[in-house]
Protein backbone atom coordinates (compact mmCIF):
# COMPACT_ATOMS: atom_id res chain seq x y z
CA UNK A 1 0.00 0.00 0.00
CA UNK A 2 3.09 2.40 1.48
CA UNK A 3 4.51 1.69 -2.59
CA UNK A 4 1.26 2.30 -4.52
CA UNK A 5 0.94 6.01 -2.69
CA UNK A 6 4.47 6.85 -2.93
CA UNK A 7 4.41 7.48 -6.70
CA UNK A 8 0.78 9.44 -6.27
CA UNK A 9 2.23 11.34 -3.86
CA UNK A 10 5.16 12.00 -6.05
CA UNK A 11 3.21 12.33 -9.13
CA UNK A 12 0.64 15.08 -7.03
CA UNK A 13 3.84 16.89 -6.29
CA UNK A 14 5.23 17.31 -10.16
CA UNK A 15 1.66 18.24 -10.97
CA UNK A 16 1.47 21.03 -8.45
CA UNK A 17 5.23 22.02 -9.52
CA UNK A 18 4.38 22.39 -13.36
CA UNK A 19 0.89 24.50 -11.95
CA UNK A 20 2.98 26.41 -9.90
CA UNK A 21 4.97 27.45 -13.34
CA UNK A 22 1.71 27.93 -15.35
CA UNK A 23 0.51 30.26 -12.79
CA UNK A 24 3.16 32.78 -14.37
CA UNK A 25 0.62 33.24 -17.20
CA UNK A 26 -1.71 35.25 -14.53
CA UNK A 27 -0.59 39.21 -14.21
CA UNK A 28 1.71 39.39 -11.41
CA UNK A 29 -0.12 41.22 -8.90
CA UNK A 30 -3.16 38.58 -8.98
CA UNK A 31 -0.31 35.63 -9.07
CA UNK A 32 0.67 37.12 -5.48
CA UNK A 33 -2.81 37.68 -4.17
CA UNK A 34 -4.05 34.09 -5.01
CA UNK A 35 -1.59 32.04 -6.38
CA UNK A 36 -0.79 29.99 -3.51
CA UNK A 37 -4.62 29.45 -2.92
CA UNK A 38 -4.84 28.09 -6.42
CA UNK A 39 -2.43 26.30 -6.24
CA UNK A 40 -3.46 24.69 -3.40
CA UNK A 41 -6.67 24.27 -4.56
CA UNK A 42 -5.27 22.41 -7.60
CA UNK A 43 -3.12 19.97 -5.20
CA UNK A 44 -6.31 19.28 -3.70
CA UNK A 45 -8.84 18.72 -6.50
CA UNK A 46 -6.07 16.53 -8.88
CA UNK A 47 -5.06 14.26 -4.93
CA UNK A 48 -8.47 13.79 -5.37
CA UNK A 49 -9.68 12.95 -9.02
CA UNK A 50 -6.26 10.34 -8.73
CA UNK A 51 -7.76 8.78 -5.61
CA UNK A 52 -11.60 8.68 -7.23
CA UNK A 53 -10.21 8.10 -10.68
CA UNK A 54 -7.02 6.78 -11.40
CA UNK A 55 -4.34 7.75 -13.19
CA UNK A 56 -6.54 7.24 -16.52
CA UNK A 57 -7.84 10.87 -15.09
CA UNK A 58 -5.30 12.56 -15.32
CA UNK A 59 -5.26 13.97 -19.32
CA UNK A 60 -8.93 15.22 -19.04
CA UNK A 61 -7.53 16.46 -15.98
CA UNK A 62 -5.55 18.57 -17.21
CA UNK A 63 -6.90 19.89 -20.29
CA UNK A 64 -9.76 21.37 -18.40
CA UNK A 65 -7.31 22.90 -15.59
CA UNK A 66 -5.18 23.88 -19.03
CA UNK A 67 -8.23 25.84 -20.47
CA UNK A 68 -9.16 27.11 -17.20
CA UNK A 69 -5.62 28.36 -16.50
CA UNK A 70 -5.63 29.96 -19.84
CA UNK A 71 -8.97 31.39 -20.68
CA UNK A 72 -9.06 33.04 -16.99
CA UNK A 73 -5.30 34.59 -17.29
CA UNK A 74 -6.70 36.11 -20.76
CA UNK A 75 -9.60 37.55 -19.11
CA UNK A 76 -7.05 38.78 -15.90
CA UNK A 77 -5.07 40.38 -18.00
CA UNK A 78 -7.89 41.82 -20.11
CA UNK A 79 -8.98 43.61 -16.93
CA UNK A 80 -5.59 44.80 -16.12
CA UNK A 81 -5.64 46.42 -19.48
CA UNK A 82 -8.60 48.32 -19.22
CA UNK A 83 -8.20 49.19 -15.71
CA UNK A 84 -4.43 50.54 -16.60
CA UNK A 85 -6.06 52.54 -19.62
CA UNK A 86 -8.79 54.14 -17.75
CA UNK A 87 -6.28 57.26 -17.47
CA UNK A 88 -7.82 57.58 -21.27
CA UNK A 89 -10.33 59.85 -19.81
CA UNK A 90 -7.78 62.54 -19.00
CA UNK A 91 -8.31 63.34 -23.03
CA UNK A 92 -11.63 64.78 -22.67
CA UNK A 93 -9.90 66.97 -20.05
CA UNK A 94 -8.53 69.96 -22.19
CA UNK A 95 -6.67 71.91 -18.64
CA UNK A 96 -4.20 68.65 -18.46
CA UNK A 97 -2.82 69.17 -21.61
CA UNK A 98 -0.35 72.00 -21.65
CA UNK A 99 -0.51 74.46 -25.29
CA UNK A 100 2.77 73.56 -26.51
CA UNK A 101 2.01 69.88 -26.22
CA UNK A 102 -0.63 70.67 -28.88
CA UNK A 103 1.39 72.53 -30.96
CA UNK A 104 3.84 69.69 -31.28
CA UNK A 105 1.21 67.45 -31.58
CA UNK A 106 -0.44 69.62 -34.42
CA UNK A 107 2.74 69.91 -36.46
CA UNK A 108 3.59 66.12 -36.18
CA UNK A 109 0.09 65.14 -37.44
CA UNK A 110 0.94 67.65 -40.23
CA UNK A 111 3.78 66.53 -40.87
CA UNK A 112 3.21 63.08 -40.69
CA UNK A 113 0.10 63.69 -43.28
CA UNK A 114 2.48 65.24 -45.68
CA UNK A 115 5.03 62.89 -45.91
CA UNK A 116 2.41 59.95 -45.54
CA UNK A 117 0.70 61.21 -48.83
CA UNK A 118 4.10 61.67 -50.31
CA UNK A 119 5.25 58.25 -49.74
CA UNK A 120 1.95 56.78 -51.40
CA UNK A 121 1.98 58.57 -54.05
CA UNK A 122 5.87 57.45 -54.57
CA UNK A 123 4.35 53.54 -54.06
CA UNK A 124 0.91 53.98 -56.32
CA UNK A 125 2.69 55.58 -59.54
CA UNK A 126 5.02 52.56 -60.83
CA UNK A 127 6.50 52.75 -64.30
CA UNK A 128 7.55 49.40 -65.51
CA UNK A 129 10.00 51.23 -68.21
CA UNK A 130 13.39 49.43 -67.68
CA UNK A 131 14.89 52.89 -67.85
CA UNK A 132 14.21 52.87 -64.66
CA UNK A 133 17.13 50.81 -63.85
CA UNK A 134 19.03 53.09 -66.14
CA UNK A 135 18.10 56.03 -63.65
CA UNK A 136 18.82 54.67 -60.79
CA UNK A 137 22.12 53.59 -61.56
CA UNK A 138 22.95 57.16 -62.49
CA UNK A 139 21.97 58.55 -59.52
CA UNK A 140 22.47 56.50 -55.98
CA UNK A 141 20.75 59.77 -54.24
CA UNK A 142 17.27 58.80 -56.26
CA UNK A 143 17.21 55.48 -54.01
CA UNK A 144 18.45 57.34 -51.08
CA UNK A 145 15.12 60.15 -51.37
CA UNK A 146 12.86 57.19 -51.78
CA UNK A 147 13.72 55.82 -48.73
CA UNK A 148 14.16 58.94 -46.74
CA UNK A 149 10.31 60.59 -47.44
CA UNK A 150 9.27 56.93 -46.48
CA UNK A 151 11.08 56.45 -43.29
CA UNK A 152 10.07 60.36 -42.95
CA UNK A 153 6.14 59.09 -42.46
CA UNK A 154 7.09 56.34 -40.14
CA UNK A 155 9.28 58.72 -37.72
CA UNK A 156 6.31 60.79 -37.87
CA UNK A 157 4.01 58.03 -37.07
CA UNK A 158 6.27 56.87 -34.27
CA UNK A 159 6.68 60.37 -32.71
CA UNK A 160 2.66 60.76 -32.93
CA UNK A 161 2.44 57.72 -30.84
CA UNK A 162 5.03 58.96 -28.30
CA UNK A 163 3.56 62.18 -27.85
CA UNK A 164 -0.24 60.59 -27.47
CA UNK A 165 0.58 57.73 -25.19
CA UNK A 166 3.03 59.72 -22.74
CA UNK A 167 1.40 63.53 -22.20
CA UNK A 168 -2.33 62.81 -23.24
CA UNK A 169 -2.81 58.91 -22.03
CA UNK A 170 0.16 59.19 -19.39
CA UNK A 171 0.86 55.50 -19.93
CA UNK A 172 4.44 54.36 -21.59
CA UNK A 173 2.53 50.63 -22.00
CA UNK A 174 0.54 51.98 -24.49
CA UNK A 175 2.98 54.09 -26.69
CA UNK A 176 4.70 50.91 -27.65
CA UNK A 177 2.09 48.81 -28.90
CA UNK A 178 0.76 52.01 -30.40
CA UNK A 179 4.15 52.50 -32.01
CA UNK A 180 3.90 49.11 -33.50
CA UNK A 181 0.40 49.30 -34.93
CA UNK A 182 1.22 52.36 -37.02
CA UNK A 183 4.94 51.55 -38.03
CA UNK A 184 2.75 48.37 -39.52
CA UNK A 185 0.05 50.29 -41.24
CA UNK A 186 2.80 52.86 -43.02
CA UNK A 187 4.41 49.21 -43.51
CA UNK A 188 1.22 48.20 -45.13
CA UNK A 189 0.88 51.11 -46.97
CA UNK A 190 4.38 50.94 -48.30
CA UNK A 191 4.10 47.10 -48.79
CA UNK A 192 0.69 46.38 -50.36
CA UNK A 193 2.59 45.47 -53.70
CA UNK A 194 3.93 42.77 -52.11
CA UNK A 195 1.00 41.66 -50.00
CA UNK A 196 -1.11 41.35 -53.22
CA UNK A 197 1.61 39.21 -55.40
CA UNK A 198 3.40 37.48 -52.59
CA UNK A 199 1.34 37.05 -49.56
CA UNK A 200 4.28 34.09 -48.39
CA UNK A 201 6.84 37.16 -48.22
CA UNK A 202 5.03 39.41 -47.13
CA UNK A 203 3.52 37.62 -44.00
CA UNK A 204 7.28 36.24 -43.47
CA UNK A 205 8.31 39.95 -43.56
CA UNK A 206 5.65 40.65 -41.19
CA UNK A 207 6.70 37.99 -38.28
CA UNK A 208 10.35 39.16 -38.79
CA UNK A 209 9.08 43.09 -38.64
CA UNK A 210 7.39 42.52 -35.59
CA UNK A 211 10.13 40.13 -34.14
CA UNK A 212 12.83 43.06 -34.82
CA UNK A 213 10.41 45.55 -33.65
CA UNK A 214 9.76 43.99 -30.32
CA UNK A 215 13.86 43.61 -30.20
CA UNK A 216 14.02 47.54 -30.73
CA UNK A 217 11.76 48.17 -28.16
CA UNK A 218 13.86 45.91 -25.58
CA UNK A 219 17.11 47.33 -26.67
CA UNK A 220 15.56 51.30 -26.15
CA UNK A 221 14.43 49.94 -23.12
CA UNK A 222 17.72 48.48 -21.72
CA UNK A 223 19.57 51.10 -22.64
CA UNK A 224 17.34 53.64 -20.76
CA UNK A 225 17.38 51.71 -17.62
CA UNK A 226 21.27 51.24 -17.95
CA UNK A 227 21.81 55.19 -18.75
CA UNK A 228 19.67 56.45 -15.89
CA UNK A 229 22.33 56.75 -13.51
CA UNK A 230 24.82 58.64 -15.40
CA UNK A 231 21.82 60.98 -17.60
CA UNK A 232 19.35 61.16 -15.17
CA UNK A 233 15.68 59.86 -16.00
CA UNK A 234 14.41 62.31 -18.48
CA UNK A 235 17.61 62.42 -20.74
CA UNK A 236 17.82 58.32 -20.45
CA UNK A 237 13.84 58.19 -21.46
CA UNK A 238 14.91 60.33 -24.39
CA UNK A 239 18.12 58.46 -25.09
CA UNK A 240 16.23 55.13 -24.96
CA UNK A 241 13.10 56.31 -27.23
CA UNK A 242 15.56 57.41 -30.46
CA UNK A 243 17.04 54.43 -30.06
CA UNK A 244 13.76 52.62 -30.30
CA UNK A 245 12.66 54.78 -32.86
CA UNK A 246 15.77 54.51 -34.60
CA UNK A 247 16.18 50.86 -34.40
CA UNK A 248 12.70 50.63 -36.41
CA UNK A 249 13.74 52.92 -38.56
CA UNK A 250 17.08 50.59 -39.60
CA UNK A 251 14.87 47.75 -39.68
CA UNK A 252 12.49 50.02 -42.58
CA UNK A 253 15.67 50.22 -44.23
CA UNK A 254 16.83 46.92 -44.63
CA UNK A 255 13.49 45.58 -45.42
CA UNK A 256 12.57 48.35 -47.67
CA UNK A 257 15.85 47.82 -49.91
CA UNK A 258 14.93 44.04 -49.66
CA UNK A 259 11.64 45.05 -51.63
CA UNK A 260 12.97 47.10 -53.80
CA UNK A 261 16.08 44.70 -54.95
CA UNK A 262 14.09 41.40 -54.57
CA UNK A 263 10.29 42.81 -56.32
CA UNK A 264 9.94 46.32 -57.30
CA UNK A 265 12.81 47.35 -59.18
CA UNK A 266 10.45 50.00 -60.65
CA UNK A 267 11.20 52.49 -57.79
CA UNK A 268 9.75 55.67 -59.85
CA UNK A 269 13.32 57.13 -60.91
CA UNK A 270 12.01 59.07 -63.63
CA UNK A 271 9.30 60.19 -61.48
CA UNK A 272 12.29 61.84 -59.10
CA UNK A 273 14.04 63.01 -62.01
CA UNK A 274 10.66 65.51 -63.03
CA UNK A 275 10.47 63.27 -66.50
CA UNK A 276 7.20 62.25 -65.80
CA UNK A 277 4.58 64.61 -65.16
CA UNK A 278 6.95 67.56 -67.39
CA UNK A 279 7.59 69.06 -63.82
CA UNK A 280 11.00 71.19 -63.59
CA UNK A 281 10.91 70.54 -60.00
CA UNK A 282 14.08 68.42 -58.80
CA UNK A 283 11.89 65.99 -57.20
CA UNK A 284 14.49 64.24 -54.80
CA UNK A 285 15.76 67.33 -53.58
CA UNK A 286 12.30 68.27 -52.05
CA UNK A 287 11.52 64.54 -50.79
CA UNK A 288 14.78 64.91 -48.95
CA UNK A 289 13.83 68.60 -47.93
CA UNK A 290 10.70 66.75 -46.67
CA UNK A 291 12.15 64.62 -45.38
CA UNK A 292 14.56 66.40 -43.02
CA UNK A 293 11.70 68.64 -41.97
CA UNK A 294 10.04 65.88 -40.69
CA UNK A 295 12.54 64.28 -38.87
CA UNK A 296 13.42 67.90 -37.14
CA UNK A 297 9.39 68.40 -35.96
CA UNK A 298 9.71 64.99 -34.85
CA UNK A 299 12.32 65.56 -32.65
CA UNK A 300 11.41 68.60 -31.83
CA UNK A 301 8.36 66.99 -30.56
CA UNK A 302 9.31 64.31 -28.90
CA UNK A 303 11.61 66.66 -26.75
CA UNK A 304 8.04 68.47 -25.77
CA UNK A 305 6.53 65.52 -24.71
CA UNK A 306 9.16 64.22 -22.85
CA UNK A 307 9.87 67.37 -21.23
CA UNK A 308 6.28 67.12 -19.72
CA UNK A 309 6.10 67.15 -15.42
CA UNK A 310 3.98 64.64 -15.37
CA UNK A 311 6.74 62.49 -17.11
CA UNK A 312 9.51 64.64 -14.70
CA UNK A 313 7.80 62.95 -11.68
CA UNK B 1 -14.03 48.91 -4.82
CA UNK B 2 -17.40 47.76 -2.73
CA UNK B 3 -20.95 48.18 -3.41
CA UNK B 4 -22.25 46.92 0.10
CA UNK B 5 -24.77 50.41 0.66
CA UNK B 6 -26.00 49.18 -2.78
CA UNK B 7 -29.17 47.82 -4.80
CA UNK B 8 -28.78 44.23 -5.00
CA UNK B 9 -30.52 44.53 -8.35
CA UNK B 10 -27.53 46.26 -9.88
CA UNK B 11 -25.27 43.07 -9.63
CA UNK B 12 -27.84 40.93 -11.41
CA UNK B 13 -27.80 38.86 -13.11
CA UNK B 14 -25.12 36.95 -11.13
CA UNK B 15 -22.51 34.24 -13.79
CA UNK B 16 -23.36 30.87 -12.51
CA UNK B 17 -19.76 30.50 -11.24
CA UNK B 18 -20.83 33.28 -8.64
CA UNK B 19 -24.02 32.20 -7.72
CA UNK B 20 -22.99 28.41 -7.01
CA UNK B 21 -19.99 30.20 -4.86
CA UNK B 22 -22.53 31.82 -3.22
CA UNK B 23 -24.80 28.58 -2.78
CA UNK B 24 -22.44 27.35 -1.15
CA UNK B 25 -21.96 29.95 0.97
CA UNK B 26 -25.36 29.75 2.48
CA UNK B 27 -24.54 26.79 4.58
CA UNK B 28 -21.58 28.15 6.58
CA UNK B 29 -18.05 29.26 6.10
CA UNK B 30 -15.85 27.13 3.31
CA UNK B 31 -12.15 27.42 2.02
CA UNK B 32 -11.83 27.72 -1.47
CA UNK B 33 -11.97 23.82 -2.15
CA UNK B 34 -14.82 22.83 -0.37
CA UNK B 35 -16.14 25.74 -1.82
CA UNK B 36 -15.23 24.02 -5.34
CA UNK B 37 -16.66 20.49 -3.75
CA UNK B 38 -20.16 21.81 -3.02
CA UNK B 39 -20.41 23.59 -6.71
CA UNK B 40 -19.67 20.39 -8.31
CA UNK B 41 -22.21 18.21 -5.85
CA UNK B 42 -25.03 20.59 -6.19
CA UNK B 43 -24.86 20.71 -9.43
CA UNK B 44 -24.47 17.10 -10.13
CA UNK B 45 -21.12 17.89 -11.90
CA UNK B 46 -22.89 20.16 -14.19
CA UNK B 47 -20.60 22.92 -12.66
CA UNK B 48 -16.81 22.13 -12.52
CA UNK B 49 -14.87 25.40 -11.32
CA UNK B 50 -11.05 25.23 -12.33
CA UNK B 51 -9.13 27.45 -9.34
CA UNK B 52 -9.15 30.02 -12.10
CA UNK B 53 -12.65 30.50 -12.76
CA UNK B 54 -13.32 30.13 -8.42
CA UNK B 55 -10.72 32.75 -7.39
CA UNK B 56 -10.99 35.52 -10.28
CA UNK B 57 -14.93 34.70 -9.13
CA UNK B 58 -14.14 34.96 -5.73
CA UNK B 59 -12.00 38.16 -6.16
CA UNK B 60 -15.05 39.84 -7.52
CA UNK B 61 -17.22 38.32 -4.92
CA UNK B 62 -15.22 39.97 -2.56
CA UNK B 63 -14.45 43.70 -4.05
CA UNK B 64 -18.44 43.53 -4.60
CA UNK B 65 -19.06 43.37 -0.90
CA UNK B 66 -20.90 40.36 -1.35
CA UNK B 67 -18.59 37.79 0.87
CA UNK B 68 -15.66 38.39 3.17
CA UNK B 69 -12.87 36.47 4.49
CA UNK B 70 -13.29 35.13 7.69
CA UNK B 71 -10.34 34.74 10.49
CA UNK B 72 -12.08 32.22 12.52
CA UNK B 73 -11.96 28.08 11.74
CA UNK B 74 -15.01 26.06 11.75
CA UNK B 75 -12.63 23.39 13.78
CA UNK B 76 -9.21 24.67 14.36
CA UNK B 77 -8.00 21.53 15.05
CA UNK B 78 -8.83 19.66 12.21
CA UNK B 79 -7.77 22.22 9.67
CA UNK B 80 -5.04 23.82 7.90
CA UNK B 81 -4.27 26.79 9.15
CA UNK B 82 -3.24 28.09 5.96
CA UNK B 83 -6.38 27.55 4.48
CA UNK B 84 -8.74 30.99 3.59
CA UNK B 85 -12.13 31.01 4.38
CA UNK B 86 -15.09 32.71 3.14
CA UNK B 87 -18.40 34.02 4.22
CA UNK B 88 -21.52 35.56 2.89
CA UNK B 89 -22.37 39.07 4.00
CA UNK B 90 -25.69 40.32 4.96
CA UNK B 91 -25.34 42.13 1.66
CA UNK B 92 -24.46 38.88 0.01
CA UNK B 93 -27.14 36.76 1.31
CA UNK B 94 -29.55 39.47 -0.49
CA UNK B 95 -28.09 39.47 -3.66
CA UNK B 96 -28.36 35.80 -4.02
CA UNK B 97 -31.64 35.52 -2.88
CA UNK B 98 -32.62 38.40 -5.61
CA UNK B 99 -30.73 36.42 -8.16
CA UNK B 100 -32.81 33.36 -6.86
CA UNK B 101 -36.09 34.90 -7.24
CA UNK B 102 -35.05 35.92 -10.83
CA UNK B 103 -34.39 32.66 -11.89
CA UNK B 104 -37.65 31.74 -10.07
CA UNK B 105 -39.53 34.09 -12.04
CA UNK B 106 -38.02 32.89 -15.16
CA UNK B 107 -39.08 29.16 -14.39
CA UNK B 108 -42.63 30.32 -13.39
CA UNK B 109 -42.41 32.24 -17.16
CA UNK B 110 -41.57 28.81 -18.72
CA UNK B 111 -44.10 26.60 -16.78
CA UNK B 112 -46.84 29.37 -18.42
CA UNK B 113 -45.30 29.01 -21.62
CA UNK B 114 -45.60 24.97 -21.35
CA UNK B 115 -41.66 24.41 -21.90
CA UNK B 116 -41.84 23.14 -18.07
CA UNK B 117 -44.33 21.27 -16.58
CA UNK B 118 -46.82 23.42 -14.14
CA UNK B 119 -46.24 22.20 -10.05
CA UNK B 120 -48.54 19.54 -9.31
CA UNK B 121 -49.14 18.35 -13.11
CA UNK B 122 -47.22 14.98 -13.86
CA UNK B 123 -47.04 14.69 -17.19
CA UNK B 124 -48.77 11.53 -18.85
CA UNK B 125 -45.86 8.79 -19.61
CA UNK B 126 -46.66 5.83 -22.40
CA UNK B 127 -49.55 5.79 -25.28
CA UNK B 128 -52.97 5.61 -25.20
Amino acid sequence: MARSRRPARSLIAFCAWLYSLFLHVYPAAFRRAYGVRMARVFRDSCRDALQQHGLATLIPFWLRTLSDLFSNACSEHWSVFQERTRAMSTLTDRRTVPLRLWLALTATILAFAVSLVASLNLYLIEDPSPLTQTAYGASPLLRFSYDAIYLSALAASVTMCAIIGYALVKRAGLVFPGLIVVALLVAFGGFGGLLVRHAIMFLVDLIVFLGMALLSWLVGRGIATRMVRWLGQRLAGMLGACVSACCVLLINVIALVLHTLLLNPISHALYMQGQIGRTHFNFSLIAMALAFCTLMVCVVSLGYALRLPSQQA
Amino acid sequence: MKHTAGEPEALLPLSPAAFHILLALTTGERHGYSIMQEATHTSEGKINLGPGTLYRTIRRLLDDGLIEESEERPAPDLDDERRHYYRLTPFGMSVARAEAERLAALVRLAQRRQLLPQPGVFPLEGGA
